[in-house]
């Protein structure tokens, strides 16, 4: 082979081996208020409603304990997620839930790391602590692979999508309206934004301080 | 009709019925019973723990904390110590004070709302002496400085 078809050669297997566009659609989507406030901590995830979402590996996640409150408030993942709690703070906690997707308690001390939960059920769990009574948290457990949470600015990126058509949901702790689910069909290597609009400003989901 | 012996039978017995009434701690009695029972250690425990956890020499270490699961706790405690039909569920002292740096002063502090407690609720000054006496070993693994 001569130089110029090595050349050649090098390049045709370089762009074969590049894997297709296949996942790379992505969406943003902005959470506000009736008077276009940002929402922040609401949970927006989308459903493969054309087929069935790719597996992804479940990453651990953690809701921690810190000056006698759970952190962060708002946490998303995926049915067969191991959620960690823990305690960094020097006295112990007692984390519970009563949510039908998960009932459990577990008893946190300081100092002494406390096997993971694992969330084997879609739905909203909340999390107590029966020691001190402030405490609050949401872990929202999703069937899809495909989530995220507002920042303070209202916005969540969703990326690495499959083409397909899907269904948005908007998720707000304690949240009795949330605005409508949007039905979107994305293209290989779609780039899509969309709004969200909430018909009453949703509470903080933060119990006023005091008892 | 009360004939003469059953009329002398009657009295007997109430007579004994008066007597056990009366009769002060009497030997067979366990602290549970003669504190009051569940309904006196429920009046006291809430009793201490309320003035606890709003008296400032004490409250500190009541910050945020639900009150009325640690009162649950602490009437098991209490009643299991004084013999009476339960069983504590809780921690043990240790744990359940670990990080919480309770001091001296803290501790006492406690025990002074839980002997006023006491008081109040009308419980025997033998009886009260009794509750302390057992109370008082918990204060090595409660106090740390």
């Amino acid at each position: 082979m001569n130089n110029q078809n090595r050349l050649a050669f090098a390049l045709w297997l370089a762009c074969s081996t590049l894997p297709p566009a296949a996942h790379a659609a992505q969406l943003t989507a902005q959470v506000v208020d009736p008077a276009g406030q940002a929402v922040a901590n609401a949970v927006v995830h989308a459903t493969l409603l054309s087929g069935t979402a790719p597996a992804r590996p479940r990453k651990e996640i953690s809701v921690e304990q810190i000056n006698k409150e759970f952190v962060p408030l708002v946490s998303v993942a995926q049915t067969g997620t191991l959620v960690n709690f823990p305690n960094r703070d020097q006295i112990r906690h007692h984390v519970y839930s009563f949510s039908p997707a998960k009932t459990f308690e577990i008893k946190l001390y300081s100092g002494v790391p406390a096997k993971p939960v694992l969330f084997d059920k879609p739905g909203e769990v909340v999390l107590g602590c029966n020691i001190h009574d402030t405490m609050l948290a949401y872990v929202l457990i999703v069937d899809t692979p495909f989530f995220s949470k507002t920042d303070k600015q209202g916005k969540a990126a969703l990326d690495t999508l499959p083409a397909g058509e899907y269904e948005v949901q908007v998720w707000y702790p304690g949240s009795g309206s949330t605005p409508a689910p949007q039905k979107i069909r994305l293209g290989a290597a779609d780039s899509r934004d969309l709004k969200f609009v909430f018909a009453l400003r949703p509470q903080s989901g933060r119990p006023a301080a005091g008892k | 009709m009360l004939t003469t012996a059953n009329h002398i039978r009657s009295l007997s017995a109430a007579a004994a019925t008066l007597a056990a009434l009366l009769a002060p701690d009497a030997g067979a009695a366990t602290l549970y019973e003669r504190l009051g029972g569940n309904k006196i250690i429920e009046q006291v425990v809430s009793d201490t723990i309320d003035r606890t956890a709003s008296d400032p020499v004490t409250r500190r270490s009541f910050d945020k904390v639900n009150l009325a699961n640690v009162k649950k706790k602490v009437v098991e405690q209490i009643c299991e110590l004084a013999s009476g039909p339960c069983k504590y569920s809780g921690d043990s002292m240790k744990l359940s004070h670990q990080g919480l740096d309770i001091r001296e002063a803290e501790f006492y502090g406690m025990v002074q709302h839980l002997r006023d407690a006491l008081d109040r609720a009308g419980v025997q000054q033998s009886a009260k002496n009794e509750l302390l006496k057992l109370l008082a070993p918990m204060k090595r693994d409660i106090v740390t400085r």
